[in-house]
């Protein structure tokens, strides 16, 4: 399977405050690719420099089968972008919108975009800048979807919506997914929605990456223990400590990544004794990642 | 794709591009009222004299309306970062070029406006003997002056961005401090020859500086 996305070492800076480092990222072509992150953690910037909007101080970004942002032309003909906030031009109507879009792509689908047009319940006479957030948010991916792309690449495309409309908006992006097999690159902080129907993802940090790794593992493989006697040592432990609490004299919490059933045998051999496995949702998973990240607690991986 | 970004550039200055082509169509049409006639039928020295008047007024239209038609698209783009252009799959510098072009046609509308009042007001006077009218002329110089404001504008805007303020100001700061220093110090040579570089024939603003005559010889 070829990667529908490639990033290495990716450097990139906006003044003394913020930037990414040594960022890298693989998205397998056919996946839905979940990107995970807290606000401004860097996940839009690391979309911009993905279409070639801009340029890497360090690093290479490959974005089907091509450089960018040197032949971003070419790359961005097979994409279909939704950015956070509305970037069409607000005085064109929603017709005029759907034309404008259709003379830079050449494999827009008149017929889909009409008839994503009536499912989304949008007039052709509607003026951009006169629509609501969900009424734009159901525009932009409505012209997403109609030109074929091969990649979709949504950036908080849900964040504001109401639950009906962001229902309808991923139910058709889930039908388009199954039709033409694009891959999705999906960038949010919903952490529930991407666990519907991502099966990777990505997560984001402080201009990092902390993780990146199937969404079955993701969901799984992340658990809390709690062990009595826990050995103070971190050599050779078969999983990750993302975080280590101390619950009281003899009692922690650890939170571990890369958990396997018959990794109960390390606490015994190191004179521990486990005493408990929870499972943690989604969103535990991912803020417990966050904090291993960021070194919250007294252990770190 | 042009046709496209044509309709855009349309939609969003088509009133100022209106207004502009009625000033440039009113201009030479009242003209000769400008110079004190009060005549039914103006005269050939009335018009003449009514267009030595109102003919700097033409720079400045040209001047002004095409600051606004270069710069107006440009702050469109700029709400969203220029995030729609830089997402759609051409290059930058091809959209740029679309653009410029796009805004570039659009000044034929008030320089066709101005063709069609100078031959308005040269159709109410007789014209004596050995003087004749250039309705072309003049509104091709128009077109001219109008694009080289616009060239100008356009350039300064897309190429600096957001410190086109600051450099437009520079622009004017630095000629002003130039010739206020070669006055001082006596040197008015120096400050002549730099307004005859930019403003005599061949200079980048000529076009601007000489009569706007619509009758001559």
């Amino acid at each position: 399977m070829t990667d529908a996305i490639r990033i290495r070492d990716l450097t990139w800076r906006a003044g003394k405050e913020f930037a990414l480092r040594d960022l890298s990222m693989t998205v397998p072509t056919g996946a839905i690719y979940g990107f995970l992150g807290p606000n401004g953690s860097g996940k839009t910037t690391t979309i911009r420099l993905m279409l070639g909007m801009l340029a890497p101080e360090h690093g290479t970004i490959d974005v089907l089968g091509h450089a960018m942002p040197k032949f971003a032309h070419r790359a961005l003909a097979k994409i279909g972008y939704v950015p956070e906030v509305v970037h069409l031009y607000s005085r064109l109507t929603v017709d005029e919108a759907m034309r404008f879009h259709k003379a830079f792509f050449a494999t827009f689908d008149d017929a889909e975009a009409d008839r994503l047009r009536r499912r989304f319940g949008l007039r052709e006479d509607q003026r951009i800048g006169a629509l609501s957030k969900g009424e734009s948010g159901k525009l932009m991916m409505l012209l997403a979807l109609s030109q074929r792309a091969e990649l979709l690449v949504l950036d908080e495309p849900t964040d504001g919506l109401d639950p009906v409309i962001r229902r309808e908006v991923l139910s058709a992006l889930v039908e388009y997914v199954d039709v033409h097999q694009a891959t999705v690159f999906i960038s949010s902080h919903l952490v529930h929605e991407q666990e519907r129907i991502c099966d990777w993802v990505g997560v984001m940090d402080g201009g990092r990456m902390v993780a990146e790794l199937p969404m079955q593992e993701f969901r799984s493989g992340i658990k809390r223990l709690r062990v009595l006697n826990a050995p103070p040592t971190r050599d050779a432990m078969p999983f990750s400590v993302l975080s280590r609490d101390e619950i009281s004299l003899h009692h922690e919490d650890w939170v571990v990544r890369g958990w396997q059933p018959e990794m109960r045998e390390w606490f015994q051999r190191s004179g521990a004794e486990l005493r408990e496995i929870q499972d943690l949702d989604l969103e535990d998973s991912f803020v417990e990642l966050l904090r291993g990240a960021r070194g919250v607690t007294t252990e770190a991986r | 794709m042009f046709a496209m970004i044509l309709r855009t550039q349309w939609a969003w200055t088509r009133v100022l591009v209106a207004l502009l082509a009625l000033i440039a169509f009113l201009t030479p049409v009242f003209a000769w009222r400008i110079s004190g006639g009060n005549d039914r039928a103006p005269g050939a020295m009335q018009l003449i004299k009514g267009l030595v008047l109102l003919g700097p007024m033409l720079g400045f239209l040209a001047l002004f309306g095409s600051f606004v038609l270069a710069v107006y698209p440009w702050t469109i783009d700029a709400e969203t970062k220029h995030v729609y252009p830089l997402s759609l799959p051409i290059t930058w510098s091809r959209y740029v070029g679309m653009r410029y072009f796009a805004g570039a046609l659009t000044l034929l509308v008030p320089a066709l406006a101005l063709y069609v009042g100078n031959r308005f007001a040269v159709s109410m006077i007789t014209l004596p003997p050995l003087l004749q009218a250039y309705p072309g002329t003049l509104a091709f110089r128009f077109l001219l002056a109008a694009l080289v404001a616009y060239s100008a504008s356009f350039a300064l805007q897309y190429l600096a961005g957001r410190r086109a303020t600051i450099v437009a100001l520079l622009l004017v700061l630095v000629p002003t401090l130039i010739f206020a220093a070669a006055e001082l110090a006596g040197a008015r040579g120096f400050g002549d020859a730099v307004g005859r570089f930019l403003f005599e024939w061949p200079g980048p603003f000529s076009v601007f500086s000489q009569p706007w005559v619509l009758i001559d010889v």
